[in-house]
């Protein structure tokens, strides 16, 4: 399976995705930002780190890219990292929003977290990854929740998941938890239950 | 030419980390006259457009699609009289 990791100025976390999609078994390439002919890919993945800065707020800029106006058409798997999860909320793939810790800090430490009855323990690095929505989400989005909210989110929220539309927004850096010189390998987690929907998804097709 | 000012904020019920900063700092001063505080963004935009309306419809649009994220925030333009600029 292919997957294609999106870089922006500012991108910092591409490298490590990378190489966490290759030791999953993907055939991995990097994506510039412009690029709109993805569509051959099965993974998308908006990495972390500080597109444009940051400038006016976080993923508020990278929201205009050609890449990220087209991925509406895109039918495979998508998964933001961080910076990727606030651009997929400013962009409006993701409903919610993801405001500034509610401790006005900026936060670098593992955070435990449940996702589907399992314990994951996976870094986190983020200044604006308190995420808030108006109301209830709809079913068809499952969360990922934070054991001990360290950012504020509502209702602990960590990562939500759009199971219809198979994107997948995460503030927690799975590709920082892969390799056991990581301390932790508990991203593998995450990837393997993407790979099981792209595997799910072709035997489909 | 138009002067626009547009004050982007938080919707009410959205709680802004930095105004809870701000309430604890100023019960640390000790300044019991100041009963709230809210803080939001400011931009000052210069127009070229044809007539007030214009104007401040090129400065909502701005404000919908860059300055502010409709989720959590809310915006007011408020467009000021022509300027003349000198020669």
């Amino acid at each position: 399976m292919r997957a294609a990791v999106v870089v922006f100025p500012g991108t910092n976390c591409e490298k490590e995705t990378f190489d966490a999609c290759n030791f999953l078994g993907f055939e991995t390439h990097f994506v510039w930002h412009e690029e709109t002919h993805f569509h051959t890919f099965d993974l998308i993945i908006i990495p972390g780190g500080f597109s444009y800065g940051d400038h006016i707020s976080s993923g508020r800029v990278a929201k205009f890219s050609p890449l990220i106006e087209q991925l509406k058409k895109f039918d495979g798997f998508i998964l933001g990292i961080c910076n990727g999860f606030q651009i997929l909320c400013e962009a409006g793939l993701l409903p919610g929003a993801l405001i500034a810790n509610d401790k006005i800090k900026f936060i670098s430490k593992p955070a435990k977290l449940r996702f589907k009855r399992k314990h994951l323990t996976i870094p986190i690095a983020h200044y604006q990854g308190n995420y808030y929505y108006e109301g209830k989400l709809p079913s068809h989005i499952k969360t990922i929740k934070y054991t001990d909210n360290p950012n504020g989110s509502k209702d602990d929220i960590a990562g939500i998941w759009d199971t219809k539309k198979n994107i997948l927004g995460l503030m927690p850096h799975p590709e920082r938890a892969i390799f056991e010189e990581q301390n932790f390998t508990d991203g593998r987690v995450i990837f393997e239950e993407i790979i099981k929907v792209l595997e799910c998804r072709q035997s489909q097709n | 030419m138009f002067l626009a000012k547009i004050i982007v904020k938080f919707k009410k019920g959205v709680k802004n980390p930095e105004e809870k900063t701000l309430e604890t700092l100023i019960s640390r001063l000790e300044i019991q006259e100041i009963e709230s505080i809210s803080c939001a963004k400011f931009y000052e935009l210069k127009i070229n457009a044809e007539n007030k309306f214009e104007a401040e419809k090129i400065a909502n649009d701005l404000a919908q699609k860059v300055l502010s994220n409709p989720i959590i925030e809310e915006f007011e333009v408020t467009i000021e009289e022509e300027i003349c600029e000198l020669p």
